[in-house]
């Protein structure tokens, strides 16, 4: 499935959700008692008996509740549709349930507070839910203040940076390194996405500009961006998409369609093919870079990426203090 | 004192709102402190013990309560068992901190609840430490979550 699917449900006692479903995979979560297992329940009953139940529910695409006792045989029949997870669901933890979400036809919402490190999801695909009266939205948890930076209060850096973190050894800190060469910023590597926290955590005496994969990042921003809400004066966390995903969006690639790619990427994001935007973009990349001077190689960034002015042009997207 | 133990753990209630519904008592639902838990988690006041009024949903059964509002009366009036408090927003947070005052209270989480900006004092059963902050918390938690 691909596109980005509006759901509009109410019941005739009152209560109406009106959201959008993007990507594969969605996270709802949030304080008690905003709504959350309301929403599953309306889905159930819209499921199991249609309008006599009297659920109204309105989607370009069927909108399906996981039940616990029955999950690995109901999702075997079900394709091209929403597939909201209650918390009830222990399996949603576990391995096997993560190779059903991935590389699935359906969008998955999971309606939880635990952290999935199964799943690459994106920071901006976290949502709480916002009531005001009886209509409920959902709005995203964790906030861009800006060229990429997400943080939990409204804050901005009051210091140069000392170490900008990558969350690999691979292109993007290769290009990092580089544009930073003659710099007094050091960048260093965490090794994956998932050792970044603890890496922050003993570098807490420093002032960190870490760049991540926003794409796959959900797993791990509650604690690292909490973290960097206790050390706000000295931690900064920037999450772009994907280090592809800047690379295209510098301008340094001209291409027909890589606006539009840009501007609507859920419409190109295939869920069949893609296990997330980051996974897209760097394929996409890959495919309109082909074997011209910017051929794009994750293991070994082109020249063509760190001259003097497209290398800018790159930095212009998440410009922050010394990290320019 | 307040213990929680980071992960799967297969002895804890996993699924609170499933035991909540086969195994609450009536007399819970009035019982002062709960009425409290009830008026500031839920924004609901309730009329009986069968009867709650939701400023969203109307007069609801104690079966529509919040996740987070049964799992913290599973905490309160059931001591046999641990619960899965990840079925808990921060805003239940305070109310965990509260009830572990006079008693050991053990829950179980599979993310790291925000017990704000005070100190606290909770013992981390995966690692046997105990942390004073949220910062110490989630340092404590990098390896089992």
């Amino acid at each position: 499935m691909n596109g980005s699917h509006l759901v509009k449900i109410s019941r005739r006692r009152g209560t109406k959700y009106t959201f959008t479903i993007k990507r594969n995979i969605t996270i709802v979560r949030g304080d008690s008692g905003t709504g959350k297992t309301t929403l599953f329940d309306m889905v159930a009953d819209y499921m199991r008996t249609g309008e006599q139940s009297g659920v109204s529910l309105q989607c370009d695409c069927p909108c399906v509740a996981l039940t616990d006792y029955d999950w690995r045989n109901q999702l075997s029949s079900v394709h091209d549709s929403i597939v909201f997870v209650d918390e009830g669901l222990k399996e949603i933890h576990s391995d096997e349930f993560a190779h059903h979400v991935l590389y699935s036809s359906n969008y998955f919402v999971l309606i939880s507070r635990a952290d999935f490190p199964n799943l690459p999801y994106s920071v901006d695909e976290i949502y709480k839910i916002k009531t005001s009266g009886k209509y409920h939205s959902f709005v995203p948890v964790y906030q861009d203040r800006g060229n990429h930076r997400y943080a939990i209060s409204r804050s901005a850096p009051k210091q140069d940076f000392s170490i900008l973190l990558c969350e690999d050894s691979k292109s993007g800190f290769q290009f990092f390194k580089r544009h930073f060469a003659d710099s007094e910023l050091t960048c260093t590597s965490a090794m994956t996405n998932s050792a970044i926290l603890g890496w922050l955590d003993q570098h807490l005496d420093d002032r960190v500009f870490v760049v991540a994969d926003g794409a796959a990042f959900g797993c791990y921003a509650d604690r690292v961006l909490k973290l960097q809400d206790i050390h706000r004066d000295t931690v900064t966390v920037c999450l772009p998409e994907s280090f592809e995903w800047l690379l295209l969006s510098s301008g340094v690639i001209s291409g027909l369609d890589v606006k539009t790619v840009l501007e609507t990427p859920e419409a190109f994001v295939n869920s069949e093919k893609f296990k997330s935007w980051e996974d897209f973009f760097y394929k996409y990349l890959r495919e309109i870079t082909g074997d011209s001077v910017f051929h794009y190689d994750k293991d070994c960034i082109s020249e063509a990426f760190c001259t003097g002015g497209n290398s800018a042009k790159v930095m212009a997207l998440i410009a922050c203090r010394n990290v320019r | 004192m307040l213990s929680v133990y980071f992960g799967d753990m297969p002895e804890a209630i996993y699924n609170t709102a499933t035991y909540f519904k086969n195994s609450y008592r009536s007399s819970w639902i009035t019982d002062p402190y709960a009425v409290s838990i009830i008026k500031d988690v839920d924004r609901s006041v309730v009329v009986s013990e069968n009867v709650i009024e939701s400023p969203v949903l109307g007069s609801i059964s104690p079966l529509q309560l919040s996740g987070g509002v049964k799992t913290l009366l599973l905490m309160r009036f059931d001591r046999k068992h641990i619960f899965n408090a990840s079925t808990c927003g921060d805003n239940c947070a305070k109310w965990i901190l509260d009830m572990a005052k006079d008693r050991k209270l053990v829950v179980n989480l599979y993310h790291v609840m925000d017990f704000g900006r005070e100190d606290f004092k909770i013992k981390v059963v995966n690692s046997g430490r105990i942390v004073h902050n949220m910062a110490d918390l989630i340092h404590e938690s990098i390896p089992y979550l």
